[in-house]
Formats: C-alpha cells, sequence, structure tokens
C-alpha cells in the first residue's frame, strides 16, 4: 500500500521555524513507512524535523511509532524527496543554518496547556542537543511550567525535552530516554 | 488518585481516519493510568488508535486499543526507561 492522505492529520506547531507534529494511521508496515519516498506526494507539506506519530497496524500488535522527517527537498526530475526516520535513528538536523542560541522564532506550536502540561516543538539546526539541554538555554522562555514537554530537533538528534527548572536565569529541560 | 478528565487537553489531529493526539497529565504511575477502566470517563471522546501522551511520573505514549462508548481500553506503546 502507498501513503494515503487522509490517513495524514494534523499539525501543530510550524510558526515560524518551528518543526509541525502530525499523526498518522496505515495498514503499512513501519520498514515501508520508513522507506524513502513514502510520503513524496506530500510535497512540500514536511520538513526536516517535522514529527509524525504513526500507528502501524500492520503488527501483530499495533503500535504507536515516532518519527522525524530528516530529507525533504526539491530535486530537479523528481519532485519533492522526503524520507522519515524512527526517532532512535535520526542523526539530526545538519544545515546549520540557524543562529546558536534560543531563537524564538523556532520554538512553536504548543498545545496543552490549562489542565494538562503543555507540549512544544523546537528546532536549531546548529545546536547539539546537549547545548540545547544546557542550563540557561531557555531563559527567554516564561510560559513554561515544570514537566512541560519540548519536541527538540537539534543537528545531532531528536529528543523528548522535560522542563526541569523554570528558575529565572537558570530555565532547563533534560531529556526523556525511552525503554 | 483517578482519572481527571479537566487534565485531558490540547488534542491535534481531528480527522475521521488520521489518530488524535492528546496530551495528558497526572500524578498517577504509567502503570495506574494505563489501567483497566481509567479513561472511562472520556469514553464519549477516544476512537480506537487515538493516542494519548501520558504526563505522569513517567512519561508514556498510550494507544486506545478499543472504545465500546462505555469502556475505553489502552495500551503502553512507549514509555520512559
Amino acid at each position: 500500500m502507498a501513503f494515503f492522505h487522509k490517513n495524514l492529520s494534523g499539525g501543530m506547531g510550524g510558526s515560524g521555524k518551528a518543526s509541525n507534529v502530525f499523526t498518522y494511521v496505515t495498514n503499512d508496515a513501519i520498514a515501508t513507512i520508513t522507506t524513502d519516498g513514502y510520503m513524496d506526494s506530500l510535497g512540500g507539506g514536511l520538513e526536516i524535523g517535522d514529527v509524525v506519530y504513526a500507528i502501524e497496524l500492520a503488527a501483530t500488535t499495533p503500535k504507536v511509532h515516532i518519527l522525524v522527517c530528516s530529507t525533504a527537498e526539491y530535486v530537479d526530475g523528481s519532485g519533492f524527496v522526503t524520507s522519515l526516520d524512527p526517532i532512535g535513528t535520526f542523526t539530526g538536523d545538519t544545515r546549520g543554518t540557524d543562529d546558536a542560541g534560543y531563537e524564538r522564532r523556532n520554538h512553536g506550536g504548543n498545545i496543552g496547556a490549562g489542565g494538562s502540561h503543555m507540549m512544544s516543538t523546537y528546532r536549531n539546526n546548529t545546536d547539539t542537543s546537549s547545548a540545547i539541554a544546557g542550563a540557561g538555554y531557555f531563559n527567554d522562555v516564561v510560559f513554561f511550567e515544570i514537566n512541560d514537554i519540548v519536541l527538540i530537533v537539534a543537528n545531532d538528534a531528536f529528543e523528548f525535552g522535560r522542563v526541569f527548572s523554570t528558575t529565572a536565569g537558570a530555565v532547563k529541560i533534560t531529556h526523556i530516554a525511552f525503554v | 488518585m483517578a482519572y481527571n478528565k479537566k487534565k485531558l487537553m490540547g488534542h491535534i489531529g481531528t480527522g475521521a481516519i488520521s489518530p488524535t493526539l492528546f496530551l495528558y497529565s497526572t500524578d498517577d504511575t504509567l502503570a495506574v493510568a494505563s489501567g483497566a477502566d481509567y479513561f472511562n470517563d472520556s469514553a464519549d471522546i477516544f476512537k480506537e488508535f487515538d493516542i494519548i501522551q501520558c504526563h505522569a511520573l513517567t512519561f508514556g505514549i498510550l494507544r486506545v486499543v478499543s472504545n465500546d462508548g462505555t469502556t475505553v481500553v489502552v495500551a503502553v506503546d512507549i514509555q520512559e526507561v
């Protein structure tokens, strides 16, 4: 089966240069979804660092996978070429076109707040994930609360971050590791 | 503690087929939040294959396995170490 656009929904984020988040459900196997070109028909609808929560129904037990767009470019003669990587294999957005340090325009897509914690997305293709997790990196962010979640696309990785400190001058996130 | 639907927020994706992603915050453990009948009070909201990102003591991502309108069954697909 091929990519079926109607099974894709979302996304959140996308304000400024922040990553979008999409959801997708399919009967295709995860190996098919992560084959280069699977979502090419989206055209420019995906950008490097966009995140897809994909449910693979084909597995014996259906499962949610977190995928990150690793390629999204226009190639003469081929149109838009895209690829998605599982979070553990995504090696980062290495374009290096962003300024180092926190960039407000790269941070967006807040959902939640109110009763629940908030989730936002942050992309910086110059800074490493460890730099982004350094104390003070997010000092300019005034809306964080402890345990808010940030999906981080860095120069060398994709990470789920949890807001660990909102102390003025020492706002900090920590990475979440998965089983 | 029990399920508190006021802590369920911020869904994205509302397609008839595509999953909706919800955020849920709780002081309960992930084991409690993924237990039998926990999300039943929101049986009118969830559909099969919706995704619940659970900001619990342990962070996890749940999938709605079934919902017959009364009983919501979820599974933990991804969880924090």
